[in-house]
């Protein structure tokens, strides 16, 4: 197998069969489960062949959205496009793909009636191998010139995302180049400022700042290499045959890089682990074995590749996913090595939603799915036993249900590779989130002692702050945005091109919302967009975080969003509901709130009108206070 | 050359699964010309295909005299031995 393989799959069986089978009039749901197995890289070209010959177009079965995706790159790119569309599939995208001339980015970029302009991309992925970006650089180069070489790199690169984005206003990407060009000095190649794998280097570190001041995002071959080999990424003799920079047998592994950064930015990452435990936390199973039977920490190369599974797991909860367990076990013993192991390295807090019962494990992660108020494609389930993956996969397809190897001590690089959580920042939300999570199981306590649900409200002592938008709050703002589904009125996703727009536009009111309460700070969890418009406040986009459902800030939010209109001397405000495959429950949201229908199409797309001057409060046990984070946008007034 | 017979039928499969055409015979003289979609690009992934196939490698200067199946079936038929 392939260093690159995509080893989180399963194997595919009769492939032959069943790509044959498709070609000949099998339905999309056998290419879309096709697309889920281990395919090399001609199965990958076959699949793609296939699906394009059958389905020109996206086909209505698949509800994923389509992404128009360029690909600039100074070296053939051609063996890469079926990797790429097969992984987006597999992402739950539909990709259109286009292709720039070979070697003619910038002219590409520059010209008006260019194919790319032509296209019209929602991104664009920049392309770069070592030979290009060294050229001008020269072993005898002296450290000045280097650093001249190096300035201009980056000068160059930051031009072309600029002009990307402006003339699309698209999603930019970048990939990390290659290190290919052999060493010079050797161990210490850093000391020759003219020595072009050092030169790589600088740049691919360089990369790494260059992209956050510009919004834009990496794709890190060169970390890829690093792991697999460069080997299994670059092959010196293709690069001299066909001017491949990256190897044919890697395309289905460089495509799964680029959809999952896609599927990020859509919101589409997977958000919450799901863990078996015997034979997969621990060695054994604990309700046979007992608690000192079972095989888990130091003293064992077994027990410590199960400690390397929980111990992933636990910094995967640091840094926002969700843990939950599902395991066939009665619940006490299940629970007791949580309690009393002392290796064990995850403890019974960092759980978020506990289940051990001998029901259906499908069944399970339905309720663990609801019980945490996410969707079941936001999960992955972890599960040593083939039986029960397999299960879980009939049963819930959206689920990601990867292959385990038989080493524990392997899972995290499984996990890793798969790239399930892929995430393009990291905001404040994301790092406390085990902490809400843990405030959530206190309030749930907390709600059992008071049998009265508005008089546990008012004890919560909550408090919503809010601002306009502001540069502080950018990241989680834009965040919520491209990643909120149930509780999202309009699902419109915007971008960071979008929000300084807003930031800058008059017209437009953009509120946050932050919710306070005397267990603690639960973030940011409210989002609005409006546009003024004659005499009305139109509500654009109305989403917030479903882990504040039920408390009264939809209320607390109307009310803001009331005062704004009167400041503004506008009359009405105008709600708009554009139902999803997600957003059922807040189908009722603006009649709740005591807005009026007004509109309703075929799709049942419907618009709401809230009178200023018919408002009556609903009531909420919510204290309202302006922010004093960040400052309001100069459109305020 | 019973070996090279059995690696033409090896191969008829193989391109076979690469051109998505289960009706493809292949002979000896089969070259670039008789196969529509046979461009440089697939003769790439011929080559890697059977270069995993077999663990096989080939050089350069081996890659650029193999036109036809046939001298395909030598060149494997060559390393295997």
């Amino acid at each position: 197998m392939s260093a690159s393989a995509l080893i989180w799959l399963p194997a595919l069986e009769d492939g032959r069969a069943r790509l044959a089978e498709l070609a000949k009039g099998a339905s999309f749901a056998q290419a879309l489960e096709l697309a889920h197995s281990r395919l090399d890289f001609v199965r990958t070209q076959a699949l793609d062949q296939i699906v394009r010959r059958r389905w020109p177009q996206r086909p209505a079965e698949f509800a994923g959205p389509a992404y128009r995706l360029a690909l600039l790159s100074s070296s053939t790119t051609g063996h890469l496009l079926a990797g790429l569309r097969i992984a987006a599939l597999r992402a739950g995208i539909w990709l259109e793909l286009y292709e720039g001339g070979y070697g003619q980015v910038r002219q590409e970029l520059q010209a008006t009636n260019s194919g790319l302009r032509a296209f019209q991309p929602d991104g664009v992925l920049f392309a770069f191998d070592a030979p290009q970006l060294c050229a001008g650089l020269s072993a005898s180069s002296a450290p000045a010139e280097a650093q001249a070489a190096l300035e201009s790199v980056r000068g160059d690169l930051v031009n072309m995302w600029r002009k990307a984005r402006a003339a699309f206003g698209c999603a930019v990407l970048q990939q990390t180049t290659l290190p290919t060009a052999p060493a010079l000095l050797g161990a210490n190649e850093h000391r020759l400022p003219g020595s072009r794998a050092a030169f790589v280097a600088r740049i691919n570190a360089g990369l790494r700042e260059w992209v956050d001041a510009e919004g834009v995002d990496l794709v890190a071959l060169d970390a890829a290499a690093a792991r697999d080999g460069l080997g299994a990424w670059h092959d010196t003799l293709l690069w001299r045959r066909a001017k491949q920079d990256v190897h044919p047998a890697a395309a289905p592994m460089y495509g799964e890089l680029v959809a999952r950064i896609l599927a990020a930015r859509a919101g589409k990452s997977r958000k919450c682990l799901v863990l078996d435990l015997d034979n997969t936390l621990w060695g054994g199973v604990i309700g046979d074995d007992g608690l000192d039977g079972i095989v888990l920490g130091q003293g064992s190369a077994l027990g410590e590749g199960f400690l390397a599974v929980q111990d992933y797991a636990l910094q995967l909860g640091q840094r926002g996913i969700i843990l939950a367990v599902c395991s066939k076990n009665d619940e006490a013993n299940a629970i007791e090595p949580f309690e009393k192991h002392p290796d064990m390295a995850l403890r019974r807090s960092d759980i978020a939603c506990f289940v051990a019962n001998w029901d259906d494990k499908a069944d399970n992660i339905r309720r663990i799915a609801q019980r945490l108020n996410i969707g079941l494609d936001s999960l992955v389930f972890l599960d040593d036993n083939p039986f029960e993956r397999n299960r879980v996969r009939q049963a819930l397809p959206m689920v990601a249900v990867p292959e385990v190897p038989d080493e524990p001590a392997l899972v995290p690089d499984v996990l890793a590779a798969a790239g399930y959580f892929e995430a393009i920042a990291v905001t404040r939300e994301d790092r406390d989130r085990g902490e809400l999570y843990k405030g959530n199981l206190q309030r749930e306590t907390e709600r059992e002692r008071h049998g009265d649900f508005d008089v546990y409200l008012k004890s919560l002592g909550m408090r919503a702050h809010w601002g306009y938008f502001d540069d502080v709050n950018r990241q989680r703002i834009v965040q919520l945005i491209n990643k909120t589904n149930q509780f999202n009125l309009t699902t419109r996703r915007y971008d960071d091109a979008d929000y300084d727009a807003f930031q800058r536009d008059a017209d437009i009111v953009g509120v946050h919302v932050r919710l306070i309460d005397r267990f603690g700070d639960n973030g940011l969890i409210g989002v609005v967009i409006a546009r003024h418009q004659g005499v009305a406040l139109i509500l654009d986009s109305w989403l917030m975080s479903c882990r504040v459902l039920g408390r009264g800030v939809e209320a607390a939010t109307l009310s803001i969003l009331v005062d704004e209109a009167k400041q503004r001397g506008a009359s009405e405000l105008i709600g708009e509901y554009i139902p999803s495959a997600k957003n059922g429950m807040v189908a009722g949201h603006y009649e709740s709130l005591g807005f009026r229908l007004i509109e309703e199409d075929e799709t049942q797309r419907k618009r709401y009108v809230l009178r200023v001057n018919e408002y009556a409060a609903v009531a909420h046990p919510i204290e309202i206070e302006r922010g004093n984070y960040g400052r309001p946008s100069e459109n305020s007034d | 050359m019973a070996g090279q017979a059995k690696i033409l039928t090896e191969l008829t499969d193989l391109f076979r699964e690469i051109f998505v055409d289960d009706e493809i015979v292949l002979s000896e003289e089969t070259t670039a010309a008789d196969l529509p979609g046979w461009d440089s690009m697939k003769h790439i992934e011929i080559i890697i295909a059977i270069e995993q196939k077999y663990s096989v490698r080939f050089s350069s200067r081996q890659v650029e005299g193999l036109r036809s199946v046939g001298d395909l079936v030598a060149a494997i038929d060559q390393k295997l031995s």
